[in-house]
């Protein structure tokens, strides 16, 4: 999994039929010191994450095991919001 | 399937069960002239591959669930040969072993 | 699958029920002479691993398979504590 800051909303009308209902949102990767790593996704959301909310997201075969997401072609899924990432004794980042 | 060269045998005691009675091998990946590339991958040994050895290795889960006879194991990477040869255009190579540690 | 280091972990509050209960580290790609190699990545722990472990990490779809439920959407897992390696090449001795 990755860490990421969401960015913004992707919006389609036309799109595949298996996307119809899902919300679409744009992740921008950030490393372990929440250090932008100017790399985007775009990632269907399971979980009710927010604008500039910190992020952990599945990538590849794997995000298609969610229940939201199952049997949809997804490559990429957030499955958690943030509250606290530590490394080492420091904590980098709270919610 | 890549080629690599077998680097190192890893020892570990809390691992998942599908590991137990097999050898999980660091594999340098390399070119079809056996120059390593850098990148550095763990393999399951199903061939008696020692530490040197310029191997074949397999990354694909359905393929390794069929030759480990196991049902959704936790790997995709397994050592399926021990390489004898690599014939290409220039002609044919065969792997030194005094080549084998960077 | 890779070797790794555990460097540090992350919290969650709201998540997919399929992350409840699972410990989430972030594990930094290492060679096996110890030194990083790539960017760290957050996986799915099934062996109770702990900041500063060696570890070695299952990745893509497969990643599931470690844990109990092999329909988590998880694209990494913790399937190992690393001893030692022989020939032992470590820069830093072992754990």
């Amino acid at each position: 999994m990755n860490l990421a800051r969401v960015t913004g909303t992707v919006v389609a009308t036309q799109k595949s039929e298996a996307l119809v209902g899902a919300k679409l949102l744009v992740l921008e990767r950030l490393n372990e010191r929440l250090k932008p790593l100017g790399e985007y996704t775009v990632a269907v959301d399971a979980v009710g994450a927010g604008e500039e909310e910190i992020v952990l997201y599945t990538s590849g075969s794997s995000a298609r095991q969610t229940s939201q997401t199952k049997d949809s072609p997804v490559d990429a899924v957030i499955v958690a919001i943030v509250d606290s990432c530590t490394i080492g004794n420091e904590t980098v980042f709270q919610r | 399937m890549k080629i690599g060269c077998v680097r190192a045998t890893v020892t570990a005691t809390i691992k998942h069960p599908v590991y137990e009675a097999r050898s999980l091998m660091v594999v340098e990946l390399c070119n079809p002239d056996f120059t390593p590339t850098g990148a550095e991958i763990l393999a399951v040994d199903t061939v008696q591959a020692g530490i040197g050895d310029y191997v074949l290795v397999l990354k694909e889960g359905n393929s390794a669930a069929a030759i480990l006879g196991t049902k959704n194991p936790p790997l995709q990477e397994l050592i399926v040969g021990i390489i004898d040869s690599v014939s290409m255009h220039a002609g044919v190579t065969v792997p030194s072993q005094n080549d084998s540690d960077t | 699958m890779f070797l790794g280091r555990v460097i540090g972990f992350v919290t969650a509050t709201i998540k997919i029920p399929e992350f409840e209960g699972l410990k989430l580290l972030w594990v930094q790609p290492i060679c096996r002479n110890g030194s990083p190699s790539g960017k760290a990545i957050v996986a799915c722990d099934a062996t109770q691993a702990g900041i500063g472990d060696r570890v070695f990490v299952v990745d893509s779809r497969e990643a599931a398979f470690a844990l109990p439920d092999h329909a988590t959407p998880t694209d990494a897992t913790i399937a190992g504590i690393v001893e030692y390696l022989e020939p032992s090449t470590d820069l830093e001795s072992a754990k």
